[in-house]
């Protein structure tokens, strides 16, 4: 190996690595080539790449040749522990000619016979994602070529798995949001519904969520949330709170009791995630709707026999606000027949180029006593038209049979009467 | 007299949509926010109002008179700044009531967070007493 440190050779070296054909492998195979490649040029015993966990606390095993067990037994590493969690700490490459349990974490790699190990950060638009390490059995220190070429292999291999990180999080992220949107409403007497969701152009899918159900009694619960931030730990934290609220709200008959238990589920549970929640329940006459905000922007209430207007009530806390000075309260609505209740996000109605109110004004223009779907059509239209939204957009509107007979709680036989579900209830469509 | 302790810096990509701005005047930190407050600068705020000035300050005053949009994003911001304020004793004033801001802080409940003050001037005056 006499032209070892030749110009010729470095060039062979980081053409190795740097190979066009690489482009086309999918990124597990990338990981394994790089690796494979890797080994060879310093000549090395094991190379092994160990990422960064959602968490950001430790280092899973992902890709290993000569050690792969590292990866069949699910290595996981703490950063600031061991030889891979110092290399995430200081962000700088780390060589150890002494491996054993003072340097190194993983038993692993002195089973191994490991006698040094040099390591390297994983860098992605100067995030750490992850490490990547080689170790000789021969006691032979690396030479700073072979650092440089192995943090030339770790640029790349960042560049791959931070791809394709983001691409597997954006779709995880709207899998877990299409599961749980209904596209398909419940079908419950005595009311029709309507929603729409969009995600946003900026975020793609966020923590916007909304959700019918129904409660004993016949009663009907109405959600309509926003978990702040986007993307997968946003849709996370969305499905959480879219369980507890629904067993919370078999527990509590007053949302405003609803929504205080789900803001000591999360304040205890859900460090730094905050949530707007709007939460409505429909009694089981359909005469009245008892509603309750956490931070959220108040439903729109049309009538056939007047202008629509929001839902003057007082707004409690965002769910997640550790602090917060004040409880939750509800307030009762009347619903005639025909009304029709409008919930909606922040995205639907804030722009930057005019104010909450010109937004909030549109929107109530664009409500009326008609509908669902057509109601819903007519927002969309009206609000976001054909640009698309920077944040996500969810929409629900909810009717209260305009045929049924009204049955308003003073007459005396009301409780006993059935709802009335006419057969001609159409189906909502998806 | 206003003692500058860094430039106006904004984003790369949201430059245009937030500029911020912390001094120190008097004995209170000022973190100015200029322009349009949402999910795209939300994290920009939130770097002034973690800056060294910023997080030793025993008065602040958050000053969004130049602020043109407040949209809901910038909730986290304030909770944080509430949560942060009742851990450190840190007494907070917000200077800038026009509708843009006042608005938005009414329907997410939050209108009654921290004291208003219709300009830095009043804010600092306040904290004074």
């Amino acid at each position: 190996m006499a032209e070892h440190d030749g110009a010729a050779d470095r060039l062979r070296r980081i053409e190795a690595v740097t190979d066009a054909a690489l482009a086309h492998l999918n990124t597990e195979q990338l990981l394994t080539e790089l690796l494979g490649r890797v080994r060879e040029l310093l000549r090395a015993d094991t190379a092994t790449v160990l990422l960064l966990d959602p968490s950001g606390r430790q280092l899973v095993a992902t890709a290993a040749v000569g050690i792969e067990e590292e990866v069949s037994q699910g290595v996981r590493i703490p950063v600031g522990r061991g030889f891979a969690g110092r290399v995430a700490v200081e962000r700088a490459p780390v060589m150890v000619d002494q491996v054993d349990n003072t340097t190194v974490a993983n038993p692993l790699l002195w089973e191994r016979g490991l006698r040094v190990l040099l390591g390297v950060p994983l860098l992605a638009g100067g995030t750490l994602i992850g490490v990547l390490h080689v170790g000789t059995v021969a006691a032979r220190p690396f030479t700073d070529d072979d650092i440089h070429l192995l943090q030339l292999v770790a640029d790349r291999i960042a560049l791959a798995a931070h791809t394709e990180v983001s691409v597997a999080e954006r779709a995880a992220a709207a899998a877990l949001q299409r599961s749980l949107l209904p596209t398909v409403l419940p079908e419950l007497p005595g009311l029709e519904f309507a929603a729409r969701y969009v995600p946003g152009t900026d975020t793609g899918v966020g923590g916007d969520w909304y959700d019918v159900f129904s409660l004993p009694g016949g009663r009907v619960g109405i959600v309509m949330g926003d978990v702040v931030g986007h993307g997968l730990p946003a849709a996370v934290i969305m499905g959480r709170l879219r369980s507890a609220l629904r067993a919370y709200a078999l527990d509590a008959v007053d949302p405003a009791e609803v929504l205080n238990k789900l803001h000591r589920k999360a304040t205890y549970f859900e460090h730094n995630a905050i949530a707007t929640v709007s939460y409505a329940v429909v009694d089981e006459r359909r005469t009245q709707v008892t509603l309750a905000l956490a931070g959220h922007l108040p439903p729109i209430l049309a009538r056939t026999d007047a202008s629509s207007g929001l839902i003057t009530s007082s707004v409690g806390p965002p769910i997640g606000f550790r602090t917060a000075p004040q409880h939750h309260t509800s307030v009762v609505v009347g619903l005639p027949p025909g009304g029709l209740l409008c919930f909606y996000t922040d995205g639907l109605v804030e722009r930057r180029d005019s104010s909450i109110d010109v937004g909030l004004e549109r929107l109530r223009l664009a409500v009326t006593a008609a509908d669902p779907e057509t109601v819903c059509a007519r927002v969309m239209a009206a609000l976001v038209g054909n640009l698309a939204a920077r944040d996500d957009i969810a929409v629900l509107a909810m009717r209260r049979d305009p045929d049924a007979v009204s049955q308003e709680p003073a007459r005396a036989d009301s409780a006993s009467k059935p709802l009335a579900a006419p057969a001609s209830a159409p189906p909502v469509p998806s | 007299m206003s003692d500058q302790l860094s430039p106006e810096t904004g984003p790369v990509g949201g430059a245009e949509l937030l500029t911020t701005q912390v001094t120190v005047r008097g004995g209170a930190v000022v973190v100015r926010l200029v322009g349009d407050l949402d999910l795209a600068t939300v994290d920009t705020a939130a770097a002034a109002l973690d800056e060294p000035a910023a997080r030793t300050a025993t008065a602040l005053v958050l000053d969004l008179t130049d602020l043109r949009f407040f949209a809901s994003a910038g909730l986290s911001l304030l909770i944080r700044l509430y949560e942060d304020a009742q851990t450190r004793q840190l007494d907070v004033r917000l200077a800038g009531d026009q509708r843009a801001v006042l608005r938005p802080l009414q329907l997410m409940g939050l209108g009654d967070l921290f004291p208003m003050h219709p300009s830095v001037a009043d804010a600092l005056g306040a904290l004074a007493h």
